[in-house]
Parts: structure tokens; C-alpha cells; sequence
């Protein structure tokens, strides 16, 4: 993966890896032979349909796939409507890292165990919702470091690579022999604007 | 000495491009810094302008042979000296750039070179480029072989592809009718440009136009 | 991209100065410069204009817009609209930094051209952290950027591109659903998982 690109999963990219890793509930809707060590609480051989488990999410895709489904994924608790709701409230207040390392690399993948679209909704809505908050954080070289611990790892790789972009640039403003600084009004300027969609232009 | 030689290594060249158009020296640099920041923005790798590389290169060259016959004491040198290095950061950031993809997508680019010979149109590596992407490829491939043979063909499988969908910045530079905003949804908005508009776009709906060279990333 | 190579590309807009020597041409690959007569002006490459300054050669008179009252308008213009106002220069903080960096000598009222451009900068600074935040509110895959300058432009990368890439990721996921269940999709994720069902 180049330094300068944005993320995107591959095979080799070690953030798919662990996000296919994590745990996820499902239910055996066949028996499955001598899979019984996959279940810790029993020493029976063989696992019985019925059995509800948490397995790997890779593992649970592949067996949730085709015509003859051997388990039937469920959402992983955060994605369910309780913790739906907390997002809808107030995504900034949520320490999303809590949530999910991967919040939303695991979303992507398990959206689709929900036939309505709650999830994939949830995380557009947390992203978009957050973006100033992860924005400020980035322009705000003093700000408390652990604040970025808050952040799911998507998050975290937008707020690193923008404070990096954010430094190069303030030692670039104040690397001249006789630095360009701010008058005090302006630095009071940070009321936020309503502003047009076309204000780029 | 003050006048030198180095009259005659600035005398317009000829430089062959679709539209034969004879481009002065100050041109081709300016077209060297447009491909520069094409091949630093755009997420695939562009096809080679190895043409301009290669004539700037025998410029600054020249340049340099020449300058050793001025003196230590002469003013201009030094500024001689710093124009061949700003060209020579040029070009050799965009070649590293280059490098950079060509070993990321290594694969993919192979295969894509490969098929652009069979239909016989042009390649977008150089011959140097092209040799150094078989022989990295062949090296990962080795790699792979020897280390993790229970997974026979992974370099083949497991392609990693750059992302056309990613979002640059471009200036027009010329007025361009139509462009399609890829947003992810079924609606296709259109957007014309006016030479010199400046945008934030998929590099998807304008690939096209920057390698004709109607616009160029900023 | 760094700060340092946007002022790269700036470095090779023109810049009047007063050279306090005589000289043939030089002959730059870019293109000539001079000759040199000492006391009558001549545009040359900033990167020229500042090497010469550097060494005493030259005096460097300042671009006609930076010029105190000038700014005064430009910075009440920028601060009463609620767009981008186009600015007089396309390297503006650029040139500001390295003239007023060199040749504060030469140029009047330094401390407070300086500290105007700054507010100028700060004053759009504000607004494009406005605007960046407004654009992924609409997941907005296209803006204008018109009157950006380059250094504008570059200080909100990669993040803006970057979320963007993101936010198109998210919303283009939903259609690999539909696919799915035609089961016609090969993201490379899946494509991990059949990958291990082989194995």
C-alpha cells in the first residue's frame, strides 16, 4: 500500500486481516461432525445445529455463503439497535475505538447480515458525523494526545496522516527568517460560518 | 570566459508529441512539472513521458559539461547550478514516483502492459521501467514460492489494484463538455469545465483527459 | 504533497527587481533572463530574485499586491464574502514568505504587510475547514476550488481526498448487497475468503 493513498483493504493489508478476525455470533443450522472443539463449553464431538457460537468473521462468511447455509450470522452486538441509537444521539461522544478497532472495516462486512439497511445507514452517519471532530483534531497540534484514542483505526489513519500534512505545514509557514504570524483578532476568528455549497469556488 | 558555450545547449529542440507541435525548452518544463504532479496524484501509473525526461536530461547534461569551464568567481554559476538541480529534482522524483507503483501494483501492471502489446497500442512503461517491474515481480513471486508454498498462485490470486475511484484535484486546460461525477450512486450528474477551472473530482471520471493531457492534477 | 514542493512550483513566478550590477544574459534552460543593468528593473524567477538577494546583488521590489492598502481591501473583501475571493496572486503566500523573507529591507511596512496576509490566509483557513466539513456533510463527490490557490489546495490534503475516498467506500459497499445476493461479486475481500476454503 502506498504511503500517500487512502486505505483500502486488500489481501495483504494486515487492517483486513484483523478485521476479518474478530469474533462474530452466529447459529450451527446443520450439525457439523467433529467440529465439537470449536465449542469450549461442551466436550461433545460433534456440534449440534442450534449451537450459538462467536466465530472468526472470515470463517462465518464462508460458512454462511452458497445455497446450504451451515450457520446463520447475527450482527455483532455493536451494530445492533441499542448501540445504533447511541450513535444516532451523538457519534462525537462515543469512544469508537471502544466499540470496534475496526468499526468500520467490521461493518462493512457484516452489514449484509441484516437485510435492512440500519447498518450501512449507522455507519455513513457516524463517519460523516464525526469528520469535524477527527478535522479539528488533526489542526490541533497541542490537543491532547490520547483524545485519538477515541478513534476506530479508519479514523485513526485519517487524523495521523492529516497532522502530518497539518505540521509540514506550520513549520512551513514558520520557517522563514521572520515568521508570518497572526494579529490577535484573527486568531478569535474561529466562530464557525454558515457557509453556500459552492463556497469552494 | 564569460560568454560560453551554453548558448547552444538552450537552442529549441524538437519534441515529438500527437499533436507535432515544436515545443520550446521553458514548454517542456512546464509539461515535465504537469507530469510530475500527474504521476504524484493519480493513483494508477500514467503513461511514460520518457521523451521529456530523457531531453532534459541531455540539457542539464550539457549544461553541466559547460559549466565547469566558468569560474568559481562568476555569480552565475551558482544559479546555473541551481537550475540544473531543480530540474534534476524533477525528474527524478517523478521517476521515483513511477518506481513506487510499479513495485505496489507490480501484477496488475504487468498484465495490463501485457494486453496493451496485444492489441498494439502503446505501452505505458518505458523498456528500463518494464524490466525493472518483471524482474521485482519475479523476485515477489520467488518470494511467495519459497515461503509460503501451501498457497501455490497467491501472487496471481491476490491482486492489489489502485484505487481509480480515489478523489484529486485538477486544473482544466481546456474547455471540456460532459464530464461524469462518479458519487457512488446511480445518478450521473454532469459537469463541464472551462479551461482553467479548478475541481476536486474522482480521478474515474477524468482518467481520460489527463493522459490526453487536457487537464492536469494540482 | 510537502509544503516545500508547492513552493517549488511558486518559486518560478516572476518577481521585479533592481539589479546593483551589470551582466550579460543568462542563459536558463527555462528560458533567459537579463541582461542585468544596475538600477533599471527586470522581472526575473523568484528563485533568482531571492539567490540574488541572498548575496546583496539586487533590491527586490515588491509585487504591486503587496501593498498595505491593497491588502486592507483584499482582507475586508475576503472577510465580508462568504466565498473565496480570488486572489492577486496564484503563489501569494509564497511570495510573501520568501520576499518578505529576504528582502524585508526593501519592502515598506513589513510587520504589518506580514501580519495582514496572515489574517488573509487564517480568514480562509477558517472558511475551507467550513467548507471541508460542509462537503462531507453531503457526502459531496465534486466541488469547484476555483479561487483555491495551490498551498490552499494542498493544505487540506490528503484529509478532505482522503474522507471522501472513504465515505465513496462505505456507500459503494451497499451495492456489492445487491450483487451478492446474485452472487456475482468478487470484492477482494471475498475473494480472501473462497481463498481459504480452498486451502
Amino acid at each position: 500500500m502506498l504511503s500517500t493513498t487512502s486505505y483500502q483493504p486488500n489481501y495483504f493489508s494486515i487492517d483486513d486481516i484483523l478485521a476479518t478476525q474478530e469474533r462474530t455470533p452466529c447459529k450451527f443450522l446443520q450439525n457439523a461432525p467433529r467440529m465439537g472443539k470449536l465449542n469450549p463449553s461442551t466436550d461433545e464431538k460433534d456440534l449440534k445445529a442450534g449451537t450459538e457460537l462467536e466465530l472468526p468473521l472470515w470463517l462465518v462468511l464462508d460458512a454462511s455463503a452458497g445455497r446450504q447455509m451451515i450457520v446463520a450470522p447475527e450482527l455483532p452486538k455493536i451494530y445492533r439497535e441499542a448501540y445504533r441509537e447511541i450513535l444516532k444521539a451523538d457519534a462525537t461522544a462515543v469512544d469508537l475505538h471502544k466499540f470496534n478497532l475496526y468499526f468500520y472495516e467490521l461493518g462493512s462486512y457484516v452489514k449484509y447480515f441484516d437485510r435492512r439497511e440500519d447498518v450501512h445507514n449507522i455507519l455513513l452517519h457516524t463517519f460523516i458525523t464525526r469528520f469535524r471532530f477527527i478535522m479539528d483534531l488533526a489542526n490541533n497540534a497541542d490537543s491532547d494526545p490520547t483524545v485519538q484514542n477515541r478513534l476506530d483505526m479508519l479514523e485513526r489513519r485519517l487524523f495521523k496522516s492529516g497532522h502530518i500534512a497539518r505540521t509540514k505545514l506550520n513549520t512551513w509557514l514558520l520557517d522563514s527568517g521572520a515568521p508570518l504570524k497572526a494579529a490577535n483578532m484573527v486568531t478569535n476568528h474561529r466562530k464557525r460560518k454558515r457557509v453556500d455549497d459552492d463556497l469552494f469556488a | 570566459m564569460d560568454e560560453i558555450d551554453i548558448e547552444s545547449a538552450i537552442n529549441d529542440v524538437d519534441i515529438d508529441n500527437d499533436e507535432e507541435v515544436q515545443l520550446s525548452l521553458p514548454e517542456i518544463i512546464q509539461l515535465m512539472e504537469e507530469n510530475w504532479l500527474n504521476e504524484k496524484f493519480s493513483p494508477e501509473v500514467l503513461p511514460n513521458r520518457m521523451d521529456i525526461v530523457e531531453l532534459l536530461l541531455d540539457q542539464i547534461t550539457t549544461l553541466e559539461n559547460n559549466l565547469k569551464k566558468l569560474s568559481n568567481a562568476d555569480f552565475k554559476k551558482g544559479l546555473y547550478q541551481m537550475e540544473v538541480d531543480r530540474i534534476r529534482f524533477l525528474i527524478s522524483s517523478y521517476l521515483r514516483k513511477r518506481l513506487e507503483k510499479i513495485e505496489t501494483y507490480s501484477t496488475v501492471i504487468l498484465e495490463q502492459e501485457k494486453s496493451r502489446v496485444q492489441q498494439g497500442s502503446e505501452t505505458y512503461l518505458s523498456q528500463n521501467e518494464l524490466e525493472f517491474a518483471q524482474e521485482y515481480d519475479q523476485s515477489i513471486r520467488e518470494h511467495f514460492e519459497s515461503i509460503m508454498r501451501f498457497c501455490p498462485g497467491i501472487t496471481e490470486t491476490q491482486l492489489i489494484n489502485p484505487n481509480l475511484h480515489t478523489m484529486v484535484f485538477l486544473k482544466s486546460k481546456e474547455d471540456i463538455e460532459g464530464i461524469v461525477i462518479d458519487d457512488g450512486n446511480d445518478e450521473n450528474d454532469l459537469i463541464d469545465l472551462n479551461k482553467g477551472s479548478q475541481v476536486l473530482i474522482s480521478y474515474k471520471s477524468v482518467n481520460n483527459f489527463v493522459k490526453s493531457g487536457n487537464v492536469h492534477l494540482i | 504533497m510537502d509544503p516545500d514542493e508547492v513552493e517549488f512550483l511558486g518559486e518560478k513566478s516572476l518577481v521585479e527587481i533592481v539589479p546593483t550590477f551589470n551582466s550579460a544574459p543568462i542563459y536558463f534552460i527555462g528560458g533567459d533572463v537579463g541582461p542585468f543593468r544596475a538600477s533599471i528593473p527586470i522581472r526575473v524567477p523568484l528563485w533568482v530574485a531571492v539567490n540574488l538577494k541572498k548575496q546583496q546583488q539586487c533590491k527586490i521590489i515588491p509585487p504591486d499586491w503587496m501593498d498595505l492598502e491593497k491588502l486592507e481591501f483584499l482582507k475586508e473583501e475576503e472577510k465580508s464574502n462568504k466565498s473565496f475571493v480570488k486572489m492577486p496572486s496564484d503563489h501569494y503566500m509564497i511570495e510573501a514568505k520568501l520576499i518578505l523573507g529576504c528582502a524585508a529591507d526593501d519592502i515598506p511596512k513589513t510587520d504589518e504587510i506580514r501580519t495582514i496576509i496572515k489574517d488573509i490566509w487564517d480568514i480562509r483557513m477558517s472558511k475551507l475547514r467550513s467548507s471541508m466539513d460542509d462537503m462531507i456533510k453531503k457526502s459531496a463527490m465534486y466541488a469547484a476550488v476555483d479561487n483555491l490557490t495551490l498551498m490552499e489546495i494542498n493544505s487540506i490534503r490528503p484529509l478532505l481526498p482522503h474522507a471522501l475516498d472513504q465515505i465513496y467506500r462505505i456507500k459503494t459497499n451497499k451495492k456489492a448487497l445487491s450483487n451478492r445476493s446474485q452472487g456475482t461479486t468478487s470484492t477482494l475481500s471475498e475473494s480472501r475468503t473462497s481463498f481459504s476454503s480452498k486451502t
